[in-house]
């Protein structure tokens, strides 16, 4: 929906919230005062806001009281030059422009800190040429699709990972070392090279192959996500008493990243599922409904 | 980029040799000339009639030129059944994905030049294809946009927000028409006085609701002021024997159209209920058409467009619905159909004002535009005369949406929204599926070009 109102923006929360939605999210084209207006009105129902931004910097952003950023800075438009109050410049922020300034992105990732605003790293979204797994169950047509029209040319899984990406990994690793709740995602847009669950896995190796412990990695993927949820007490770990929500791995992931794609159950609330059984199920429809 | 689709863009076009059908229910007039100027009709005359200088002239002997079609029961989404199979078995949920791309092209290239969304299942998209439309940025019909389904706790539809009470639907219709709905339409499980706040709510703003009901009979209904019924009269619960208020229960609609004969005091008393009240009714013929087993097969052009899983999953309904044993209400489906038909014309000629457009859900063979064609062959199965058909399906649009004075006939002043098609559907009604231009606000548009776009992509998006 456009919002065209701070007021609007207010009373969207309200009627969405009324009728069941439990978290919000603001997306590019948003004024300060809008987001503000929309921030203040969950914020009073005990709800979350957070943005895939551009039109609002992530530093503006962290001060009106947003709760995640997402995609880090991937979408922070505070490294764009010719950025202008409430409007959205466009493009993207390229790897140079996150380059020009390491000082003021070190200062950022420390204020989003101090502003308990977390991070959440989509890094699959910008690896669809090394890495697509699971197209092979969308609609036919569908993977045609993204096939054809490939945003940058295919390369292999083996392939170092790009310096963009490698970047985009070293931010989200210093915001994590720096204490920040680092949050992990997978977007399934991109052109369609980023499979639903597939991606997840993928979003793992890549926060491996860019530094990180397998341990923290996991952890980011894990327990972060139930903390910002606000149920960090009943998942997000393997401990006595919690809900029996788990993932049964053959292999060690821990010494071979990769491991993580071999699941063999998944568990949630103590049902074990099959996972070969549910991905045969979709098989060739994935993509249309 | 959309220039690809465009026939005639001039600004002054005349179609010359042309048969008029002019909407009103009048006599073709052959032989005609008619001008178009700055998006408007601005002469229909004779042969003699003389082209102004700088026209656009196009000879379109052997052709006819009716209205735009005014669809008003037209969807812009696809009714999914995932993993739908041969026995008809598939897996919950029912999945409503919404054809932002196909569906206006394919109404459009069928000359429906107007259309109503008839209930949203994603009404920012709806909101917004009319906007790309209306902003040049995409190509499709004129859209008044129905808000999300008004619909009780009982819905069966996992994308329908279900009511929570008459409060609740008071702030569904504020909300929406706040972001441009510009109609509403009731659903079948809705209580009566959600329906009556529904209802009070939208009228204070001036805007119409419609229902395809079975919780809240025909009757009710009117005494909740409702401005429009869906489905001819295959939706209404009155005589069900074991009926209870606020409720839908199976089999309540099919029991009260078998026992509301047109020769029944019954189904005299409602028609003069619904003409007296004013109370639109709208002809659906091609959704229940889908249900009599060995109906008309489909267009070759409608299976082209659509995607090979949707294709499939309509031959499977199709075979199942001809094949399956004990299928009961296979067996009554045709009786069904030709009750309706009755009724349809019982109330058009007790002077109701009867509207028409196709339902493209149900089991997956009513296809955006072919479907609106095929409504008006169905009433011409009815009993209407083609001349009849074709003012339901364009004129009385236009009067139930406020617009007769802009649309939905061929007059002098009125906005260039019509459709060339070949051959003489006044004499032969299947020949309105044989579309040749579209005219919208005097653009005109390459039917079978906007059609070959969608090709392979129904079903999709």
């Amino acid at each position: 929906m456009t919002i065209g109102t701070p007021e609007a923006a207010a009373k969207a929360v309200d009627f969405y919230a009324d009728q069941g939605a439990t978290s919000f999210k603001a997306y590019t084209n948003l004024t300060r005062a809008e987001l503000g207006a929309a921030i203040q009105a969950a914020h009073r129902r005990g709800l979350k806001v957070t943005g895939h931004l551009c039109s609002v910097t992530l530093r503006e952003a962290a001060d009106l009281g947003i709760d995640d950023i997402e995609h880090g800075f991937m979408a922070a438009s505070d490294f764009k030059a010719n950025k202008q109050p409430d409007l959205c410049p466009g493009g993207g922020t390229s790897e140079a422009e996150l380059a020009a300034d390491p000082a003021k992105a070190d200062a950022l990732l420390d204020y989003l800190v101090q502003k308990k605003v977390a991070y959440t790293s989509t890094l699959a979204v910008r690896d669809t040429a090394r890495n697509s797994p699971g197209i092979e169950v969308y609609a036919p047509d569908v993977r045609a699709l993204f096939e054809n029209n490939r945003r940058q040319p295919k390369s292999s899984p083996d392939a170092p990972m790009p310096s963009g990406l490698k970047q985009l990994v070293g931010f989200a690793k210093a915001f994590y070392d720096k204490g920040g709740l680092l949050l992990v995602g997978t977007d399934p847009t991109g052109g369609g090279g980023v499979v639903p669950g597939f991606a997840n896995h993928t979003e793992i190796e890549n926060l491996v192959q860019g530094g990180f412990r397998f341990e923290e990695a996991i952890k980011a993927s894990t327990l972060n996500g139930a903390a910002y949820l606000g149920r960090a007490e009943k998942i997000g770990t393997v401990a006595a008493g919690k809900q029996a929500d788990l993932v049964l791995i053959a292999g060690d992931p821990s010494t071979d990243v990769r491991d993580v794609r071999k699941v063999e159950i998944v568990f949630k609330e103590g049902v074990g599922y099959d996972p070969k059984k549910l991905i045969d199920a979709v098989r060739g429809k994935a993509g249309l409904y | 980029m959309l220039q690809q689709y465009v026939k005639v863009d001039a600004p002054v076009v005349v179609l010359r040799g042309v048969r008029v059908i002019d909407g009103t229910g009048a006599a073709a007039r052959e032989n005609q000339t008619v001008v178009l100027d700055g998006g408007k009709i601005a002469a229909i005359g004779p042969a003699s009639l003389k082209a102004p200088k700088g026209a656009t002239v196009l000879d379109l002997a052997g052709h006819t030129v009716l209205p735009g079609l005014v669809g008003m029961h037209n969807h812009l989404f696809y009714t999914a059944s995932p993993n739908l199979d041969a026995h008809g078995h598939s897996e919950p949920p029912r999945v409503i994905p919404e054809m932002p791309f196909t569906s206006p092209r394919m109404y459009l290239a069928a000359g429906v030049t107007t259309m109503r969304t008839t209930g949203s299942m994603s009404p920012y998209a709806d909101l917004g294809v009319k906007k790309l439309i209306d902003t040049g940025k995409m190509i499709g019909p004129h859209l008044d946009v129905t808000g999300p389904y008004l619909d009780g706790a009982a819905t069966p539809f996992f994308q329908i927000h279900p009511l929570t009470g008459p409060d609740d639907a008071r702030r569904m219709v504020n909300y929406w028409a706040d972001m441009g709905a510009t109609s509403f339409k009731a659903y079948m499980h809705i209580s009566r006085a959600e329906l009556a706040a529904a209802i009070e709510e939208a009228h204070k703003r001036g805007i119409k609701v419609t229902g395809h009901l079975c919780s809240v009979s025909y009757p009710e209904a009117v005494a909740a002021g409702i401005d429009n019924l869906e489905h001819g009269f295959t939706a209404n619960s009155q005589l069900d024997p074991d009926r209870k208020p606020d409720v839908c229960s199976p089999g309540a609609t099919r029991r009260t159209l078998a026992a509301m004969q047109p020769d029944t005091p019954e189904a005299d008393a409602l028609i003069k209920l619904l003409v007296d009240n004013k109370v639109a009714v709208t002809s659906t013929l091609p959704v229940s058409e889908q249900g009599v087993p060995g109906h008309a097969p489909l267009d070759p052009r409608a299976m082209k467009a659509m995607t090979a899983e949707a294709r499939e999953a309509y031959l499977y309904n199709r075979n199942l619905r001809n094949t399956a044993p004990g299928n009961r209400g296979a067996a009554d489906s045709d009786r069904q159909l030709r009750t309706d038909m009755a009724l349809q014309k019982k109330f058009f000629e007790a002077g109701g004002l009867l509207v028409a457009g196709p339902d493209p859900t149900g089991n997956g063979g009513v296809l955006p535009g072919f479907g609106d064609q095929r409504g008006v062959e169905l009433l011409v199965e009815a009993g209407f005369t083609p001349l009849e058909a074709i003012r339901i399906a364009t004129l009385n649009g236009a009067t139930y949406l406020g617009l007769a004075d802009r649309i939905g006939s061929l007059a002098v002043g009125k906005n260039a929204d019509l459709v060339v098609v070949k051959g003489d559907p006044s004499k032969t009604i299947g020949d309105i599926s044989k579309v040749e231009i579209v005219f919208k606000d005097g653009v005109g548009f390459d039917s079978r070009r906007v059609l070959d776009s969608v090709t392979g992509r129904y079903g999709q998006y």
